[in-house]
């Protein structure tokens, strides 16, 4: 058993700093982070799905399905960015998290080779 | 492709192993997910006569902690207060006496610790292999479809146990290795379905592992006494650093950079 969360330690700052030094960044509320990063989880997973579907269905074989993989992920950045549009940074402590993390991950990529292995064998093996 | 690599499967293969095992092992999946749910809903909670002392005394390390992390942004007043609150000789909230906690209760949450893990290793990992072994005895021997890309021929040992072809295109794949791809593919969907709270076998490997490593320690949750001790001492080391001191220099600066530019 751990001790509860700290609510809203500043991730920023550093603790005692120097009286010269800036107040420090932003506060980070880690409670709001883990839950902007679970979002994006669930909206990636969800993107690999459907590209998977989509590709199976297509016929695509080879690489071109990771193509419409990378695609599908671009995509789903794309529309994210859209939604956290005025300040993006307000959400994710780097600017890249949204467009990069997660394509390589291993949940999503099984994810899409799945539904991709499945969609193509009900649709054109059989 | 030239025609005579593609192999033609029995559409009845599709209609009787394909999707009844696809639905088969997301069935399971979702039953381990409510069923572990409901054991971990009917374990007793937080018996208020005694336990609302362990949220207080966790609450006010956790207070503690904030304070010396923060305390350069509260006057020095302030900060000598809060300090005394917690620290002061006989009457600072860390130096209370906790009462040691009797045998008894040790025991309680002890075996309340065995148990959860022995119930989650069980139900994790005994459908699984009970499935992986119905499978493996009712739908071995036959190819069950094909993996959408070229596969190099050290795939072929992961996905055609059982079919001796070393003709046989690697990407085609048996029952079992569906099913293990199963296993792993379907965590995505668990994850859409039940958020943070999906089963996750190899993060929960993980974890064991890594609480395996830290040593036995005693699993006595939360050591009361160790950590109040350890609060003091560092919030007697803690010293008050005033971060608005230099305010007025950065400010200085700050408008020199805007007002100069100009």
């Amino acid at each position: 058993m751990q001790a509860p969360p700290v609510p809203g330690a500043p991730q920023g700052a550093p603790i005692g700093g120097r009286a010269s030094e800036a107040l420090g960044d932003q506060l980070y509320v880690p409670q709001n982070i883990k839950n902007n990063y679970d979002v994006m989880n669930f909206n990636k997973i969800f993107a690999s799905l459907l590209a998977g579907v989509f590709a199976g269905i297509s016929g695509i074989t080879g690489y071109k399905g990771f193509i419409v993989y990378l695609l599908a992920h671009a995509i789903m950045a794309g529309l994210l960015l859209l939604k956290a549009s005025p300040h993006p940074r307000r959400f994710f402590p780097s600017p890249t998290t949204l467009a990069f993390s997660g394509i390589l991950s291993q949940t999503e990529m099984l994810t899409f080779i799945l539904f991709w292995t499945l969609a193509n064998n009900v649709v054109h093996l059989f | 492709m030239t025609a005579a690599s593609e192999l033609v499967l029995d559409r009845e293969v599709r209609d009787w192993v394909l999707i009844p095992l696809t639905a088969c092992v997301m069935l399971m999946q979702l039953l381990r997910q409510y069923v572990t749910a409901l054991m971990a809903g009917n374990k007793a909670p937080v018996d208020p006569s005694k336990g609302t002392s362990e949220v207080s005394q966790k609450m006010a390390v956790a207070r503690s902690t904030l304070l010396r992390a923060n305390g350069g942004f509260i006057p020095e007043p302030g900060f000598r207060q809060r300090k005394q609150y917690f620290a002061a000789k006989d009457t600072g909230v860390l130096n209370q006496k906790i009462e040691a906690k009797g045998m008894q209760e040790m025991m309680m949450t002890n075996p309340d610790f065995m148990q959860g893990m022995m119930k989650q290793q069980l139900g994790g990992l005994l459908p699984q292999l009970a499935l992986g072994a119905l499978v493996n005895f009712f739908f071995s021997g036959f190819i069950l479809g094909r993996i959408p890309f070229a596969l190099s021929p050290k795939f072929r040992i992961m996905l055609q146990r059982g079919i001796d072809l070393p003709s046989l295109d690697p990407s085609y794949f048996t029952s079992l290795s569906y099913y293990i791809l199963l296993l792993f593919g379907l965590r995505g969907v668990l994850t859409l379905m039940f958020r943070e709270k999906a089963i996750n076998d190899a993060q929960q490997m993980m974890q064991m592992q890594q609480s395996m490593q830290m040593g036995p320690m005693g699993p006595m949750g939360f050591d009361a006494q160790k950590a109040f001790d350890a609060e003091q001492a560092a919030l007697n080391l803690a010293e008050h650093k005033w971060r608005l001191e230099g305010s007025e220099a950065r400010a200085v600066k700050v408008l020199r950079t805007q007002l100069g530019g100009k």
